[in-house]
């Protein structure tokens, strides 16, 4: 097994493999660009690696300089984490001929599957059923022209290298085309360094249903059970869940055969997902793509398996067989996930930028917070604005939404803007609660993104606003308020420091 | 017994609703008098007890005798205001920036929606454009987003190039309205 791993990401996906690789007696070795000096991610490892400049080209996306400090620091292996390079077969490449390994698939099946047509190629000859799609093509193409003219619109722009929504658009009219596949192509460009685009026919309203794999070196592949990641914004999941209330004991088994189907027919070693859109008025499903990755979402799976997946990730690089079978695979209770963006969900999800001046998540039973960021640290432009994910685990699916909506409500976080409200919109949303609910669903309940604030909240807000003014700012001074009770913030005598 | 009064701002999430408030502090117990512009409900009296041992965060209790935390942060000249699991943003109505915000852009500048790199300006100074074009595009975490113009006009002003980093409300530039270009041509 390795004994130091470089962990070639930051945010709360480095912490989180961190934490793993300690378990294991595994040193962990972090990467940081000027902006995320002493981040949480760095502190979390034993050793960590400066990568001059700030933009994610100059550091996190950077192969040589990242494959020059595992080398530098003598890491046995990489972790690519999610994004950034994770999904980069140039840097699987890069890393295993300067004898490191890759915490991943090869870099000959992530080629394959992290080309958006090729993988269709793939899933159909695995027997899965694809969305319709053209072949890759330019705007203005005849061929762009010519599927448009026989699937109509809406239609997708898809970059052929895309992933967490970006290089995507909904076309609604033809005038529009070649517009947005220029949009798409420019932003993939710019993300994955693959302008490439294609069109696929919008399967309107599916629900996102998406299978967990694991496969060893061997051969032998497992599944673990789905997720619904169908509440999205702007194309990208803000909430997931398993079970998925969309499926029956039978369709799983059924869309478990399909993923591990694709996943032999790739030749796929290590954890990866294959992603479905499913017709829940038909009961039909799609392959829509395979991530050859760890997936943001994987803690729900974790929550009801008893599993760690980033464990199974580096043991099975590690030469190590998959000893989980698949009668063993049975999950217990239903867990859900939201993620914590830094954004303005009344406007437009527009990212919000600044100082962390508070940072207090919750904790309590079933809950799990994978977090980035902590109180003091900056929150940067640089970077995607996801800040955390909250986990809540319980028996029951109304349990654990339940212990999600108390555990936002104590998420306190000043400085930024986030998202919390409107997790907490969906989680009180009678639809959601029934689980009655699809991609569209922010669509159709344009309310869940105004302001929530009854008359009374407000009035309160209003007056301690008032109040709050007429404090003086600067070192804690008791006010004349002052009752019998006294507070003591835990958080604020043991908080962490920033370090320098 | 002491009194306080004043004027402030909700910014977030309402869009600018300014308030006068009248407070009375009775042995920690604060009663307060909001008069708003807003919806009608919100004229109102009510008192809260609150306590706070340390700056930037409290307890309250309401009418209805429900304890609640709160936090508080100066961010700038805004007050954010974190209760009952949600943010609220105020000003102080007295030390709002005159001309700021709506006000500049109802007279013809587009700002930056957000802080980012500008990657392109698509128009140049004089140029006419037409409502919805794109003007600008920029990004910011790895999201590009299009800037548009709100209404027909013409560009009287680029204040921003390409690779230039800019803050939230900062003007991209200046729009006016067709034969109002200032320069008489």
């Amino acid at each position: 097994m390795f004994s130091k791993v470089l962990v070639a990401n930051r945010g709360e996906i480095a912490v989180r493999i961190n934490q793993t690789l300690r378990a294991m007696g595994i040193a962990p070795v972090a990467v940081y660009s000027e902006a995320d000096a002493g981040a949480p991610h760095v502190t979390t490892a034993e050793q960590a690696v400066s990568l001059p400049g700030n933009t994610a080209e100059e550091t996190y996306l950077n192969i040589d300089r990242i494959v020059q400090a595992a080398r530098d620091c003598g890491a046995d292996a990489i972790h690519p984490g999610y994004g950034f390079l994770s999904e980069n077969p140039a840097f699987a490449r890069a890393c295993s001929e300067a004898q490191i390994a890759f915490i991943g698939p090869s870099a000959d099946s992530m080629a394959l599957l992290g080309d958006k047509l090729r993988s269709k190629e793939i899933a159909q000859r695995a027997g899965v059923p694809v969305v319709p799609g053209s072949a890759e093509c330019l705007p203005g193409d005849p061929a762009a022209v010519e599927f448009a003219e026989r699937w109509g619109f809406p239609l997708l722009v898809k970059a052929a290298a895309g992933g967490g929504g970006r290089g995507m658009r909904v076309v609604s009219a033809p005038q529009g085309l070649d517009a947005d596949m220029e949009v798409a192509s420019r932003e993939a460009q710019a993300a994955f360094g693959d302008g490439r685009v294609f069109l696929e026919r919008y399967v309107s309203n599916p629900r996102h249903i998406e299978i967990q794999v694991l496969a060893d070196g061997d051969g032998h592949t497992v599944h673990l059970g789905e997720r619904e990641c169908s509440i999205q914004r702007r194309h990208q999941k803000i909430i997931e869940e398993t079970p998925s209330p969309a499926i029956t004991p039978e369709l799983r088994q059924r869309m478990g055969d399909a993923a591990v189907a694709v996943a032999r027919e790739a030749g796929y070693v290590n954890a990866g997902t294959v992603e479905f859109l499913l017709d829940p008025r038909t009961g039909e499903f799609y392959f829509l793509e395979m991530n050859a990755r760890l997936q943001v979402e994987h803690p729900v799976t974790e929550a009801v398996l008893g599993l760690d997946m980033v464990e199974w990730q580096v043991r099975i690089a590690g030469g190590e067989p998959l000893t989980l079978q698949q009668e063993d695979i049975q999950p217990r209770g239903h867990a859900i996930e939201c993620r914590i963006y830094a954004e303005d969900p009344y406007h437009d999800f527009v990212p919000s930028t600044g100082p962390l001046l508070r940072w207090r998540p919750p904790s309590g039973p079933g809950l799990r917070l994978d977090s980035g960021v902590e109180e003091g640290q900056e929150v940067s432009i640089y970077y995607d604005p996801m800040l955390a994910k909250l986990i809540a685990w319980a028996l029951d699916r109304d349990l654990s939404l339940r212990r999600m909506d108390v555990a936002l409500s104590r998420f306190l976080v000043l400085g930024v803007i986030t998202n919390i409200p409107l997790l907490r919109s969906i989680m009180g949303h009678a639809q959601f609660q029934r689980g009655e609910y699809d991609t569209g669903f922010l669509e159709w309940n344009p309310a869940v993104t105004r302001p929530a604030v009854t008359d009374q909240s407000r009035m309160n807000a209003r007056a301690l606003a008032a109040w709050a003014a007429l404090q003086p700012v600067g070192p804690a001074s008791p006010t004349t308020a002052s009752r019998d009770r006294v507070r003591v913030s835990p958080w604020q005598t043991a908080g962490q420091r920033r370090l320098p | 017994m002491t009194q306080s009064q004043g004027q402030m701002r909700e910014t977030y999430p309402a869009e600018g609703e300014v308030y006068r408030y009248r407070a009375e502090e009775r042995d920690g117990s604060f009663t307060f008098s909001l008069e708003g512009d807003g919806a009608a409900g919100l004229d109102a009296a009510i008192t809260l007890s609150i306590e706070s041992h340390q700056t930037g965060e409290g307890l309250f209790r309401n009418e209805s005798d429900q304890t609640l935390p709160f936090a508080w942060a100066w961010v700038g000249a805004e007050l954010h205001l974190w209760v009952d699991g949600g943010l609220f943003v105020f000003q102080r109505e007295e030390s709002r920036r005159r001309g700021g915000g709506a006000a500049a852009e109802a007279q013809g500048d587009i700002l930056a929606p957000m802080p980012g790199a500008v990657l392109e300006v698509l128009v140049a100074e004089g140029d006419r454009v037409e409502r919805n074009q794109t003007v600008v595009l920029m990004e910011s975490m790895k999201m590009e987003l299009v800037i548009t113009a709100p209404r027909d006009g013409v560009v009287r002003r680029v204040s921003v190039e390409p690779g230039q980093q800019v803050d939230r409300g900062m003007r991209l530039l200046e729009l006016v309205p067709e034969g109002d270009t200032g320069d008489g041509g």
